[in-house]
């Protein structure tokens, strides 16, 4: 398989802290990957590393296989993009404006194309409004269109949806949809929103404390999620205790409600539960989802 | 480096700030001519453009306008983070860097090309010839230039590795004020007379006058040292600009040493840091 990124136990310091603690990812060409972590796991500092606004401590990475200390590198970075935490642009100029200075940093020998990066992106209606005075919504698909501006096949996205209304988010998802579909564009989307990234990514990197504990595709992860049964139940104070009693693999998801995980016979468990004084008032059969595989993952340890 | 260079010069002449520090220099040129030319209007006073031609290269009032652009223009890049921008698309620190200071010395010489734009419609025929001859007029300007670029390196180096545009600007400031501060207080005691004349009057009412040493001008060593001193920053050589303190010579290697040396250490700091 040909990876556009890799890196190999990267480790990166500062003073007394490490963000990345030997993090070793492969990113496949054509894909979305996301990358996820809770708030402090890496994510950034991995992708500062790789947009090259700062260096390894230790370890190394690769960009379509020109290591990250060959001359080559910047001639690869030419084919990436990113906006890296909040997009970068410069507030008192407009969107036009904007495209034209990230066109003539390129070389680019004429500004065309930047009518249809701006309808992209729908943002060919601003006119003369100044980029400062954008929603956030509206700065997160400018930058978006900076970073297509090169034509890249690789986008590094640093937590796109954040601060995003709804409409946002889902503009913002099926623009990285189409772009992946369409023009065949590697991403690379971090985010701690798991639901969104469900609706998006073909592979996962899972990170924490700053090494990946598990890369997987999208249909491996399908595989791996154990079939869940929800109830919500009359009697909260039993029914821990009653879980704990029959060794069921489970987890709270609020007082009166649990996901039990496993091959579970539903008759079965009512009977047993009814015994122990806690009656299934609803119950839902459904697949694991993400954020339940990321949490069994940390093993529990979501405050860790 | 070439397409650094387009993008930052597209954007400087998108820039208020640098307009209106070149409308500041313009006023600033019309207002010291007028002031001389009202000098000369007192009975026995005679005047030349000399003094405001050395305005036109380089002065205090000038390093401070260019601080002021340098640290608004650089320091643009880092608020809005743009310099991201850059060094994604594969541009390496050296060139971000340089292109900012070869920007800034733009701007250095900009200011430079507004002040003789007055100077010569506006100064010379007020205040008429000059005294000095053409090739010490010529070396002042271009000792002058050379003192602005090194102002050029100090202030990019500054604004480039501090990356706070409130924290560059009060730095870049302080600066200029205590270097004029010290260069005017070196030059001074340099220029201390080594006697004066001491005035007394004799038993017979007759005044006696005597040339004693002067008490407060410090050591021949010391004043070798102020000497040393004042050849390490361009105020220093600001003040000196144009006497006999110091030589030409001495003044053109200082520059281009010092230029070398802050360009290269903000090469190196800048090099290292981690950015956002």
């Amino acid at each position: 398989m040909e990876y556009c990124l890799e890196t190999d136990y990267l480790v990166k310091s500062y003073r007394n802290f490490r963000a990345l603690n030997g993090l070793t990812m492969h990113v496949p060409k054509g894909a979305i990957y996301g990358f996820i972590g809770k708030n402090g796991a890496g994510k950034t500092t991995l992708i500062r590393i790789i947009c090259g606004l700062q260096k390894p401590t230790a370890g190394s990475y690769s960009l379509y296989g020109e290591s990250f200390d060959s001359r080559g590198i910047n001639r690869a970075r030419q084919r990436m993009g990113g906006v890296v935490e909040t997009p970068s642009i410069y507030g008192g100029m407009t969107a036009y404006e904007n495209l034209k200075q990230q066109y003539v940093l390129l070389g680019k020998p004429t500004f065309d194309g930047i009518d249809e990066l701006l309808k992209l992106v729908r943002l060919d209606d601003t006119g003369k409004k100044k980029a400062g005075h954008f929603s956030l919504g509206m700065k997160q698909r400018l930058g978006i269109a900076l970073a297509l501006a090169g034509d890249p096949d690789f986008i590094v996205l640093d937590e796109p949806v954040n601060g995003l209304d709804p409409q946002g988010i889902v503009e913002i998802r099926e623009l990285i949809l189409k772009l992946n579909r369409e023009k065949n564009i590697t991403f690379l989307v971090s985010s701690h929103i798991l639901g969104e990234l469900s609706k998006i990514a073909t592979h996962y990197g899972f990170v924490h404390k700053g090494e990946i504990l598990k890369e997987i595709s999208a249909e491996e992860l399908k595989q791996a999620c154990r079939k869940c049964l929800s109830i919500t139940v009359d009697n909260p104070t039993a029914l821990a205790p009653a879980l704990d009693y029959l060794k069921l693999d489970y987890r709270l998801t609020a007082d009166d409600k649990a996901d039990i995980y496993g091959e579970i016979d539903f008759s079965e468990i009512g009977s047993i539960l009814k015994l122990h004084g806690v009656k299934i008032i609803h119950a839902t059969e459904r697949d694991e989802d993400l954020e339940a595989y990321y949490i069994n993952l940390l093993g529990g340890d979501i405050n860790g | 480096m070439v397409r650094l260079l387009r993008s930052n010069i597209l954007r400087l002449i998108k820039s208020k700030s640098f307009y209106i520090v070149l409308a500041i220099q313009a006023v600033t040129m019309v207002f010291l001519t007028i002031n001389a030319k009202l000098a000369t209007l007192s009975p026995g006073a005679m005047g030349s453009p000399d003094m405001i031609f050395k305005y036109t290269a380089c002065s205090v009032e000038t390093a401070v306008l260019l601080a002021a652009v340098c640290c608004l223009y650089i320091g643009a890049d880092y608020s809005g983070g743009t310099i991201r921008n850059k060094l994604i698309i594969g541009h390496t620190r050296a060139e971000v860097y340089l292109a900012n200071l070869v920007t800034v010395i733009t701007v250095a010489l900009s200011i430079d090309v507004v002040s003789m734009l007055i100077f010569y419609p506006v100064t010379m025929p007020l205040l008429g010839e000059f005294w000095l001859k053409p090739e010490e007029l010529a070396s002042i300007f271009f000792l002058g230039v050379l003192i602005l670029l090194v102002y050029s390196s100090i202030f990019t180096a500054l604004a480039m590795t501090v990356r706070n545009t409130p924290a560059t600007l009060i730095i870049s400031f302080a600066l200029m004020f205590v270097m004029a501060l010290l260069a005017t207080y070196l030059v001074s005691e340099i220029n201390a007379p080594a006697t004066w004349v001491e005035t007394s009057v004799d038993e017979f009412g007759e005044i006696i006058t005597t040339t004693v040493p002067n008490p407060y001008r410090k050591s021949e060593g010391v004043l070798a040292f102020f000497k040393v001193l004042v050849n390490l920053f361009p105020s220093g050589h600001l003040t000196v600009l144009g006497s006999d303190l110091m030589s030409k010579w001495q003044i053109a290697v200082s520059s281009f040493v010092l230029f070398g040396g802050f360009t290269a250490a903000g090469l190196v700091i800048f090099n290292r840091q981690n950015l956002k």
